[in-house]
């Protein structure tokens, strides 16, 4: 009997482990190699983005842009048409071409009659269909982020097709959601996307309308300090917020195809000296969502039909990857928005790639610095003395003659020139349509003066940090500035504790705060400026982003 | 015992049944299934039984069947009782602890976090119940109860996660869920939460030992195998009686890295690895949130962690990035 086992138990064996072996490599959807590494950190820290070039990003067609029209002549759009809104001050010829350009990118297959009533006595005028009220808001909104969003838009803006890609409802959108009371018996359910495809797809939405509204949770959930506080005050947040500001990292990822390491040093999440630039850029594109979803898409509810609404009546959200889709820069940077300018923008001109410029080569400056530094008698954060033979030679920087030398990297390695350059200067058209490569930072200047982007280039625009250098306050960057009119819907009310208005000039907490009432709306950041001594802590510092972050210790 | 130098067993020892030593009074009697099985010999003994179950085991097999059932039940009722959906989404079902707001209140209504309290419990009872087994077990046969120690150490750490440490946040929230990712969600979000638990120097330790158990076991079972035809495998002959299975060990661990364990000690080493692995985690776990908020910034506190050159140009922090939630 045995005998006959060990005969026959290699062949079975053998031929189970073949099957596993071909299953495995047949039913996964495998990345070929090679998969392109750029690093994007220090030498020796693993911060890397991976990008395979087979890998194929969904919804990624380039539309042409329409001819140009022929203005000549051409009497303006509100002396042609009726109930023009938006687009009256347009030539009759830029309308129509718009018009035409919204309908290729939004409504392929319907035509005009998506949004307009043809039959009605009114014609084009009429404003019977939800989607042409719709519509309006939208170009109110898509003219609103060009001239109001440098910060994250630039160079390239936004057009209808950024999101919608000849889609009638842009296809990643969020809805809010039911959350489980715990009334039930029992099986509490998570809210996991459980008819998922990919893993990626179970991530749950309540991360996004916990952070995604302009009510929303605060994102510093780390403590500032090493130990816990000796009064008990709660410095950490809880483990389900963390939670879920997790999903919402990880699905920013997923939207924009790159990992942690594209923004943060992922040693230290927190810390902004230790992070890229690209964390100041995605920053305001969180709050620029906010706005978009607050101020455009929430109030379109009472328009929008029931079937076009989430399971609470809401109508579809953005997140980031409704304009992303996998790319870390939207359609790989395509500056369809030059095109349409006069239409697309509140003021003709493309979005100001200053405060973008001034970010990625180091030249913009907090308003704050123009005052007295408080921050200046703090002692510079340095790590506690550690002995020599502690630290061993493979981490000594080099040069004390009886070791290897380390040279740690003091520049970004040269990875060539033609990866930061569609974020802030505009480039000619790249005929690719492939995803745009991963950032790398070496847009540094090496070998240039301080105002070049490359050696050789123009240099950036003197008053291009005008606005973001302005140490951006709570939640709208200076060049976007609240209206005056509250009724517009940008205002917020006023705070419950509105903080003593304190001069300008200070490094006091507020650097850009008092002209800019909405950003009171934040709960926590109100409470920290009411107290003097947080506030000071908190100020950002003079001499980058470091301060306040690792400097008191108990 | 030349047969035994390969890495894969080839002989099976097949003797009449072993039916073991004599049963001490305060024993229940041995369930005696006799059986052999070719298959259980290929990995260890072919024989199989007599089972010992008694009344510790007994009832750790039903309280451990009733938190099974607890939180399969859970997480079968969160899909509606829909057989397919339980199978196909089971790594994502979850038994989560009650929301903060019920702090360590233990009458928690049933599908809010009350049913992670019941499941806990009945857990724990059998978790302790099956180390009084372990421990009553040994006894029995006149062991020494060092099974039972390690064993405690892993229920220290279980129980630190799942009981000490939410009692002393004050909050059953702070505990860890039953689930498959869920609980993996956990550890990644605690880590980030107190600033990067790689910090923890106990977690370091951990890691070490860990580390060092697997390197220790791999050590070990390589000198016994390659050393078995001088009759290594009688290990326990060899501590005393040191033959020359133990002295060619014993040199060819000198010669390739200068020390040696004997046929003792390094089973002494593989125990401690073993048990601090599970006590130095459980530790790290006890001071967190409770004494240090934050790994990291404790790690630049105490110079661990070394700073990097920037590559980055310095820029101009949102302001209201900087402050932290609670301040």
């Amino acid at each position: 009997m045995s005998r006959k086992h060990a005969r026959s138990s290699p062949i079975v064996v053998g031929v189970i482990a073949i099957f596993v072996v071909f299953v495995g490599l047949w039913a996964p959807p495998w990345v070929i190699p090679p998969i392109e590494s750029v690093e994007t950190g220090p030498a020796a820290i693993e911060m890397v983005q991976f990008k395979a070039a087979s890998r194929k990003l969904p919804y990624d067609a380039k539309p042409e842009p329409l001819e140009a029209a022929d203005n000549e002549g051409s009497p303006k759009a509100s002396e042609v048409y009726q109930n023009v809104q938006v687009l009256g001050g347009l030539t009759e010829a830029e309308f129509t071409r718009l018009m035409l350009a919204i309908t290729e990118w939004v409504s392929p297959e319907q035509g005009c009659a998506y949004c307009h009533n043809l039959e009605s006595e009114e014609g084009f005028a009429s404003d019977d269909v939800y989607t042409k009220v719709v519509a309006r808001k939208m170009l109110q909104m898509v003219r609103h982020i060009n001239s109001s969003w440098p910060e994250h838009v630039a160079p390239s803006g936004v057009t209808c097709y950024t999101c919608h890609r000849g889609q009638n409802v842009p296809p990643w959108t969020w809805y809010n959601q039911n959350e489980p009371d715990g009334s039930q018996f029992m099986g509490k359910p998570r809210p996991w996307h459980l008819e998922a495809k990919t893993i990626r797809q179970f991530f749950p939405d309540v991360p996004y309308d916990k952070y995604l509204l302009e009510e929303h949770a605060s994102a510093n959930i780390q403590s500032a300090d090493p130990l816990v506080d000796r009064s008990g005050k709660a410095e950490v947040a809880q483990e389900q917020d963390a939670e879920n500001l997790y999903l919402f990292m990880m699905q920013m990822s997923n939207a924009m195809g790159v990992n942690c390491t594209y923004c943060h040093n992922s040693r230290a999440f927190r810390d902004w000296s230790q992070s890229t630039p690209f964390r100041w850029i995605a920053y305001w594109g969180i709050r620029m969502a906010r706005d978009i979803n607050s101020n455009y898409i929430v109030p379109l509810a009472s328009v929008f039909p029931d079937n076009r609404k989430g399971p609470l009546g809401d109508p579809a959200k953005v997140h980031c990857g409704t304009c992303h889709l996998g790319n870390n820069k939207p359609l790989g940077g395509y500056k369809l928005l030059d095109h349409y300018l006069v239409g697309l923008t509140e003021d003709g001109k493309a979005p100001d790639p200053g405060p973008k410029e001034a970010i990625l080569i180091g030249a913009a400056k907090p308003k704050a610095v123009t005052g007295a530094n408080e921050n200046d008698d703090q002692p510079a954060p340095s790590p506690a003395p550690v002995s020599e033979e502690a630290i061993g030679q493979s981490v000594v920087p080099g040069g004390n003659g009886n070791g290897a030398e380390y040279k740690s990297q003091e520049e970004p390695a040269d990875v060539g020139n033609d990866t930061l350059d569609g974020t802030v200067r505009p480039v000619p058209q790249a005929e690719d349509t492939s995803p745009s490569p991963p950032p790398t930072g070496a847009e540094a200047p090496q070998g240039s003066s301080g105002e070049e982007m490359n050696p050789g280039s123009p240099p950036a625009p003197a008053d291009g940090a005008k606005g973001t250098a302005d140490a951006p306050s709570m939640g709208q960057p200076a060049s976007n500035p609240v209206p005056e009119d509250p009724s517009s819907g940008k205002a917020e009310p006023e705070p419950m504790s509105t903080p003593t208005p304190q001069p300008e000039g200070t490094t006091e907490s507020q650097p850009a705060g008092e002209a800019n009432p909405s950003s009171q709306g934040d709960a926590p950041a109100t409470t920290g400026q009411s107290d003097s001594g947080d506030g000071t802590e908190a100020a950002p510092g003079t001499s980058g982003p470091a301060q306040g972050t690792t400097t008191r210790f108990d | 015992m030349g047969t035994y130098a390969s890495i894969y067993n080839r002989i099976q020892v097949r003797g009449p049944f072993d039916p073991g030593v004599p049963l001490t009074k305060s024993s229940d009697s041995r369930i005696q299934a006799k059986s052999f099985s070719y298959w259980l010999g290929k990995i260890g003994d072919p024989q199989l039984g007599p089972l010992y179950l008694g009344w510790s085991g007994a009832a750790s097999l039903a309280f451990g069947f009733i938190a099974i059932e607890i939180i399969g039940l859970n997480m079968w009722a969160s899909v509606d009782w829909d057989p397919y959906a339980f199978v196909r989404n089971l790594p994502f079902l979850s038994l989560d602890p009650p929301p903060a707001k019920y702090g360590l209140n233990p009458l928690v209504p049933l599908g809010d976090g009350g049913w992670w309290i019941l499941a806990g419990f009945f857990l724990t009872m059998s978790i302790l119940l099956w180390w009084v087994r372990s421990y009553t077990r040994a006894r029995a046969l006149g062991m020494g109860t060092h099974t039972s120690w390690a064993f405690a150490s892993a229920i220290f750490l279980y129980l630190s996660l799942g009981l000490f440490r939410p009692i002393l946040m004050g909050s059953w929230s702070e505990a860890v869920p039953f689930g498959i990712i869920t609980h993996l969600n956990w550890t990644a979000s605690v880590s980030v939460l107190y600033g990067n638990w790689y910090y923890n120097p106990f977690h370091m330790l951990s890691i070490v030992f860990l580390y060092g158990s697997t390197m220790l076991f791999a050590m070990h079972g390589a000198t016994i195998l390659a050393v078995s035809r001088f009759g290594g495998e009688r290990e326990a002959e060899e501590i005393v009686d040191r033959g020359t299975a133990a002295e060619r060990g014993a040199l060819f661990w000198r010669w390739t890295m200068g020390f040696n364990a004997t046929f003792e000690s390094i089973h002494r080493w593989a125990w401690w690895f073993a048990v601090l692995t599970t006590f130095c985690g459980a530790i790290g776990v006890l001071l967190t949130g409770t004494v240090v908020d934050n790994w990291y910034l404790w790690g630049v506190k105490h110079g661990i962690a070394p700073s990097y050159p920037s590559v980055y140009p310095s820029f101009p922090i949102p302001d209201e990035a900087t402050r932290s939630v609670m301040q």
